[in-house]
C-alpha cells in the first residue's frame, strides 16, 4: 500500500512533467485551476482528523483530474520527465519531525486562502497558488528525490507559503478602492514592520507577526471578525 | 536493514497529519448565501468556472467531489 504522501507526490509528478512545458508556451501558461485541485488534497490529507478513507478518496479525484490534464492533447507531455519515485528511501523519522515545522506555514496559508475567498468569491488568486505549488515543488524535491536536502526544501516550502499568505493579504489591500486615514496610518506601521522583520524566521509565527498584522488589518478592513 | 525500514514505516504510518487549527470563525453576512463556514475547510471550495485554463467536464466532476470532501471534513 503506497503511503498517502507518496501517492499525493506521484500525482504531482505527472501534473509536473507536463506542466513544466506548458508553462512556457504562451497558448497555455499555468493552470491554476489545476494547482487549485492540488490545493484542496493537500489540505485534505494533510489534516489529521480526516479518515484515511476519505484522504484515499481526495486521491483518487486528484488522479482523475490529472489524467484529464495529462490527456489533453493540445500541450505534449514529455514522458522522458517522468521521475521514478522512491518515497521508502527517505529517511521518515527525520522527514516528520520537520513536517511538523510546517504546520503554522500550512495553517496560516489556509486561512488566508479563505479569508480571500470569502471576500472574492470564485476567483482564484494565480500569485498565491503559484506560491503554493512552488512549495509543492520544494516538498517534492525533498521527499521524493535522495539528492536535495530534505530540511532545506521544507524550509523553503515554509516561506514560499509564507509569501503566498502575505500576497493573498496584499492583494486585497490593493483591491480596496480606498482608505481611512486611520487606516493608512496602520498600514504605514505595517509596512515599517515588514522593513524590520525582514530576514527573520518565517516558521514560528505567533500573534506578533508580520502575517498577523496583515490578516487582522484586512479582516477590519472588510467587516471580517477576527480570531 | 530490512527491521529498519520496516520500523520506519510503521513510524510513518502513524502520522495520520497535522492537527490543524483553522480557528476562523463562521462569517455571518447579512445575504444568507454569504453565509461561508471555514474554520472546517469549506471556504476552500469554490466554483472557478470564471477562469479560463484547461478544466474539462471530468476535471469539474471530480473537483466538486473535493469539495463535498471539505465540506464533510
Amino acid at each position: 500500500m503506497q503511503n498517502l504522501y507518496s501517492s499525493f507526490f506521484i500525482q504531482y509528478c505527472r501534473f509536473a512533467s507536463k506542466d513544466l512545458i506548458a508553462t512556457f508556451d504562451k497558448r497555455f501558461g499555468r493552470n491554476t485551476r489545476v494547482i487549485n485541485t492540488f490545493f484542496k488534497v493537500f489540505f485534505i490529507i494533510n489534516k489529521k482528523d480526516v479518515s484515511y478513507k476519505r484522504k484515499e478518496e481526495a486521491l483518487e479525484q486528484l488522479a482523475k483530474v490529472v489524467d484529464s490534464y495529462l490527456s489533453d492533447g493540445d500541450v505534449p507531455t514529455y514522458e522522458a520527465m517522468y521521475i521514478s519515485l522512491n518515497c521508502n528511501s527517505k529517511d521518515y523519522l527525520k522527514s516528520l519531525q520537520s513536517m511538523q515545522s510546517m504546520q503554522t506555514a500550512l495553517e496560516n496559508f489556509y486561512i488566508s486562502v479563505a479569508d480571500f475567498n470569502i471576500i472574492n468569491k470564485n476567483k482564484l488568486f494565480k500569485q498565491g497558488l503559484i506560491e503554493f505549488n512552488n512549495a509543492l515543488a520544494h516538498l517534492f524535491k525533498g521527499f521524493c528525490t535522495s539528492e536535495t536536502n530534505l530540511e532545506l526544501n521544507i524550509s523553503k516550502a515554509c516561506t514560499h507559503l509564507h509569501r503566498g499568505s502575505l500576497d493573498y493579504y496584499k492583494t486585497l489591500i490593493k483591491n480596496k478602492e480606498s482608505l481611512t486615514p486611520k487606516q493608512k496610518e496602520t498600514l504605514i506601521k505595517i509596512r515599517v514592520y515588514e522593513i524590520d522583520s525582514i530576514g527573520l524566521n518565517v516558521v514560528n509565527v505567533d500573534k506578533d507577526t508580520l502575517l498577523i498584522k496583515y490578516r487582522n488589518f484586512v479582516r477590519e478592513l472588510y467587516n471580517l471578525e477576527n480570531n | 536493514m530490512q527491521d529498519t525500514a520496516l520500523s520506519k514505516q510503521v513510524e510513518e504510518e502513524k502520522f495520520l497529519g497535522f492537527d490543524f487549527e483553522i480557528k476562523g470563525k463562521e462569517i455571518i453576512a447579512e445575504e444568507p448565501e454569504k453565509l461561508i463556514i471555514y474554520n472546517d475547510g469549506s471556504g476552500l471550495t469554490g466554483d472557478f468556472s470564471e477562469e479560463d485554463n484547461y478544466f474539462n467536464d471530468d476535471m469539474k466532476r471530480a473537483d466538486r467531489e473535493l469539495d463535498n470532501i471539505l465540506r464533510g471534513i
